[in-house]
This record gives C-alpha cells, structure tokens and sequence, in this order.
C-alpha cells in the first residue's frame, strides 16, 4: 500500500499541472491578502484595528473557499480516471484488497492538499508577525482545514468511484461541496421560516435547525478556531461563530439591558459560554466522508458480480 | 492451453472469472485450488493477468513500474529488485529501464506488461490476446517467452483470434463461441475440415509448373501471382504429387497448406454454429 501512495504521489508530482495550480493557488492567496491588508491599513490609519487578526481570518476562509474549487479538481477522478486508462483493474488483480487501493489514493490525495496547505503557511506567518494571532489559534486553524479538506476530498473520490465518466463525476463532486456550503445555508434559511416568533422579549427557539448548518464547512472553520480574548469584534471568524452559536442556543447571548453611560450590554448574570457547534459538525462531515468511502470500496470489490450496462472491468 | 473464438465469444470474461476479477452470472471455478469466488485475494497471488487493453503509468520508469507491482504483490523489497531487473532482461527491456513508460513503442508496452504479470512468479499466466498489435518479430519473441514459462511449469491460458499463432504456442486448443467450450483438442488431433486441403505450390519457373501440373493431370487453380494451388486428401498425396512434378523436370520451392490446420477448424465449427 505504501508503494502505491508512493507511487501515486510520485506521479503527481512529475506532471507539470500539479505545480501550475501550486503556484497559481499561492499567487491567488498572496495577491489577495496584499490586497486585504492594504485595505485594512487604509481604513484604520491609526491601526485600532487588529490587523494580523483580520488578515489571518480572511486567509483561512481565503484558503476554505479556494480548496472547494481545488480539491475536487485533484480527486475528482482519481479511480474513473484509471478505469478509462486501463490500469485500475490491474491494480484490483494484485494482492492489493479494495480498501487498501482506495485508502492509498485517499493518502496520496491528503498529503497533496497538505502541500497546498503548506504552500499558504508563508502567508500566515506575515499576518501572525503582524500581531493578534497566536501561534496555538494559527495551528488549529490550520488543522481544521486540512480535516474539512480530507471530508471534501473524500466526497470527490467517491464521486470518482460511483461514476464512470470523469465529467460527471467533477460535476458530482462540485456538487457535494455546493452541497455542504451553500446547500446548508439555503436548507437553514427554509428551516428559519418555520420558527414561531413571541413578542414578549423571550429568545425564539430554534430548535436543532443549527444542525442543518453545522457540517458546513465555513462554520466548521470559524467555530473551531479559538477564540483571541482581546478585540473579537474585527475578526471575521469571530463574528461568524458568534452568529452560529447564537443559532444554537439563543439563551447565553440575550441580553437584558444597556448600560446608559456606555452602551455596553450588560448581561443580567454573567452568561455561559454556549457551547461549540463544531465537533458535530465535524461528526457529520465525517459521516459523509465514511459513507463515500465504503461505497468507494464496495465500487472496487472483486470479483465484481454487476456490472453497469456498457461498462467493462478491463 | 490455447483458447480461440470470434470477437465477443466470451475469451475475455472466462479470463476475467479466472482472475478473480468478475464473479460468473452462474456457476464456479477453480484455479490452484482456489476459488476466485471467494478467495480471490488467493486467486490474485496465484494468477499472472494480462488484459487484452491495459494502460500503464506513463510518467513512471520501467522500472519503477514494475517494482510497484512487486511491492503490490507484497514481495519483499530486495526480492523486487533482483525480480524486476530478471523480468526486464527476460523482456529485453533492460536498456530502457530507467526511461519513462510513456517513451516506449506499442510492442514494448505489450512486452512491459507481460513482465508486469510475471513480477510475483505465478503459478498460472492469463493472456488475453497477448500478442496484438505486434508486428511478426515481436509476435515471435512473445511466443518464445511464453512457451518458455511453461516449459518452467507455469501453466499458461492464451487467448487469441490468431490462429496460426496458438498452434504454434499451445498444447491444447479449446474453442470458445458465444459464451460456450465447443471443441477441446490436443493440437495433433485437430480436426482438419473432411480431409481436402488445400496447398499452394511455387517454383522457379512458374510457367514450367503450370505446364507440368497440367502434364501429370491433376486439377489445379492458377492464382493471380502464377502460383497454383491443389486440393489434396493427405499428405501422401501431397508426396505423390511432388515426385511427380520432379519427374517432369519442375521441383517446386514452396509447398505450403492454405490456412493452417486450426483455422479450416474454426471455420468448420463457425459454420456449424450458423
């Protein structure tokens, strides 16, 4: 199995288009965060604003956004794309057992989205030497999105697996990452209009609808990073965990009055803080994750006893 | 073991069940002593595969081809160093091992992948129409390579719409159509088609050997290049006729059957079936 990964990685590694789109992928994200911190710096001259904390959110969400769009690009055909060539049944006829095949092309997938991960830690570095971001929070940021990443590169191969043209099956595995980001968000939005609203000043509640948005993987990102204690406000990430929590359990933010002098909330007892929404939507991604790769191992089992119509094992 | 049918016969999916690779609608099978129903990761250790259409990894080496199967095949890995620079001189590919796969011509492809079925030393080689697309040498080398596993104890599946060349490869011949065996036969006791044949005859002076075919009065067909060609029952006749020839001062060059012993055959049996 490890010559396999070798062997994949190997490959990937002697074709030219894999270092185009590292190279592209780092100039997008540079380019972009330039970008970024000129307009942070522009706006708040006087530098109240925590700028490393804001260039570092936007990078990680910067870095989610585009491995929606390269992940799948790299798995999506990763076991119909050698069934067309010809060589995956020569791989199946070895001693090599299904599960093996497919966990080998699962790890030569991971540790190359690890490499673009690798490639944007440049990037990181400058924001976190511009101040706000601890090393801590960096490296759990980072490990969320190589965990969201492997769920997306999961889907993708077992898009490759299910469907025999590689066309539809990067179509099939766009879609499963539409799915969780937008998908979820639309899902939510529907769910949101069946909420019974009281005028009497109580919290709605909402129930478990926070679930439906839980496995998207922005809210993954955000809810996992940790929490910088000075100045939550500008950060991007900080702002989007709020809101999810919030979703979840209405309760620990409501606030009863204002302070007049101030305008700050004052809470009637010091809340609780809510508690995080990622692991469970962690828990779920997993599943789907699971899920793509059993029917990925199933695809590949030998002797094969149904084929689809017009498809042939070599 | 030769197995010879039209396109479609079902050569492919028998070398498939065999492989362990696809399970039968109905029925079993038994290779080594294994069932490819439910050992095939045995099934796998056993068998030698080599698809008709098969792909290989363009941008590896040969050798790094090969040796990725030996560690597929989990050989251990100085056993699959010393296995794979055998296989590439067995192949006669040891010159190129260090060039990338993309660089190599069809029949070197072809060769590569017979190496590539060899890497774990099986005990039984399935070769799905091993020598297509080969020009005559090639072919040749092939047959060689495979009479030579054999004659090392391997017991070797071929499959081939080529008559001439299994006849020259396999001990036995089984006939194949439309998904059943119709014809198993040791390669002396094929059936000839009733007796006649067909032989074609040259000579130096192919005037001459019309004018002498005529003269001891046998039937004869000319063909557009001046040669002739006669219908005889056996070969005593085909002794017969030569002696004759020679006596009327004509010795032929060439004395070959039309269509070799396995394709009159096949072609009896596919008129059979129709």
């Amino acid at each position: 199995m490890t010559a396999l990964i070798m062997s994949e990685l190997r490959q990937r590694m002697r074709g030219k288009r894999w270092w185009i789109l590292l190279g592209i992928w780092f100039a997008v994200l540079l380019g972009l965060i330039v970008l970024i911190r000129q307009a942070l710096v522009s706006t708040s001259p006087d530098h109240d604003l925590e700028v490393g904390v804001v260039m570092f959110a936007s990078l990680a969400l910067l870095v989610l956004a585009l491995a929606c769009l390269v992940v799948p690009a790299l798995t999506a055909t990763s076991i119909n794309g050698e069934r067309d060539r010809g060589t995956l049944a020569i791989l199946q006829a070895t001693a090599l057992r299904p599960w093996e095949i497919v966990a080998a092309k699962f790890i030569a997938a991971l540790v190359t989205t690890a490499a673009f991960l690798a490639a944007t830690i440049p990037i990181a570095l400058w924001a976190i030497a511009e101040g706000g971001v601890s090393l801590g929070k960096a490296a759990a940021v980072y490990l969320t999105l190589f965990g969201v990443s492997a769920v997306l590169l999961a889907g993708a191969m077992g898009a490759s697996a299910i469907v025999r043209r590689p066309a539809l099956s990067a179509v099939l595995a766009y879609g499963f990452v539409f799915f969780l980001t937008i998908g979820t968000l639309i899902l939510y939005g529907i769910t949101m209009t069946t909420v019974d609203y009281d005028f009497d000043g109580s919290p709605p509640d909402y129930g478990v609808r926070w679930l439906v948005l839980a496995p998207n993987p922005f809210v993954v990102l955000a809810d996992a990073a940790p929490a910088s204690p000075d100045d939550q406000d500008d950060d991007p990430l900080a702002g989007m965990r709020y809101s999810i929590r919030q979703a979840r359990d209405p309760q620990s933010y409501q606030i009863q009055s204002f302070d007049p002098q101030t305008g700050e909330p004052i809470f009637e007892e010091e809340p609780e803080p809510p508690p995080p929404v990622w692991p469970y939507g962690l828990a779920i991604e997993a599943g789907f994750a699971a899920f793509a790769f059993y029917v990925a191992t199933q695809r590949l089992g030998v002797p094969a006893k149904k084929l689809p119509r017009g498809e042939r094992i070599a | 073991m030769g197995l010879v049918g039209p396109n479609g016969a079902g050569k492919t999916t028998l070398l498939l069940v065999l492989a362990g690779l696809l399970a039968p609608d109905r029925g079993g099978a038994a290779v080594g002593g294994c069932d490819p129903l439910t050992q095939p990761q045995e099934v796998h250790r056993i068998v030698g595969w080599m698809p008709d259409f098969f792909g290989v990894y363009d941008d590896l080496t040969l050798r790094e081809y090969l040796e990725l199967f030996g560690a597929m095949f989990h050989l251990r890995r100085d056993e699959t160093k010393t296995r794979t620079a055998e296989l590439l001189e067995l192949v006669g590919l040891a010159r190129k091992a260090d060039l990338k796969v993309h660089t190599l011509s069809r029949g070197q492809k072809q060769r590569l992948g017979f190496a590539r079925a060899l890497v774990h030393r099986p005990k039984v080689l399935l070769l799905d129409e091993p020598a297509s697309g080969l020009d005559p040498r090639a072919r040749i080398d092939l047959r060689d390579l495979v009479r030579r596993q054999a004659d090392e104890g391997a017991c070797v599946m071929v499959s081939s719409h080529i008559l001439q060349e299994l006849e020259e490869m396999a001990d036995v011949i089984v006939f194949v159509e439309a998904g059943r065996c119709t014809g198993i036969y040791q390669i002396g006791e094929l059936p000839t088609g009733g007796g006649a044949r067909r032989w074609r005859l040259r000579a130096l002076d192919l005037g001459a050997l019309q004018q002498a075919a005529y003269a001891v009065g046998t039937t004869f067909e000319v063909m557009s290049d001046g040669s002739i060609v006669v219908e005889l029952n056996d070969e005593r006749a085909v002794a017969d006729l030569v002696t004759r020839l020679v006596a009327e001062g004509v010795a032929p060059t060439a004395i070959v059957p039309e269509g070799a012993g396995l394709e009159g055959a096949f072609l009896q049996l596919g008129a059979a079936e129709r």
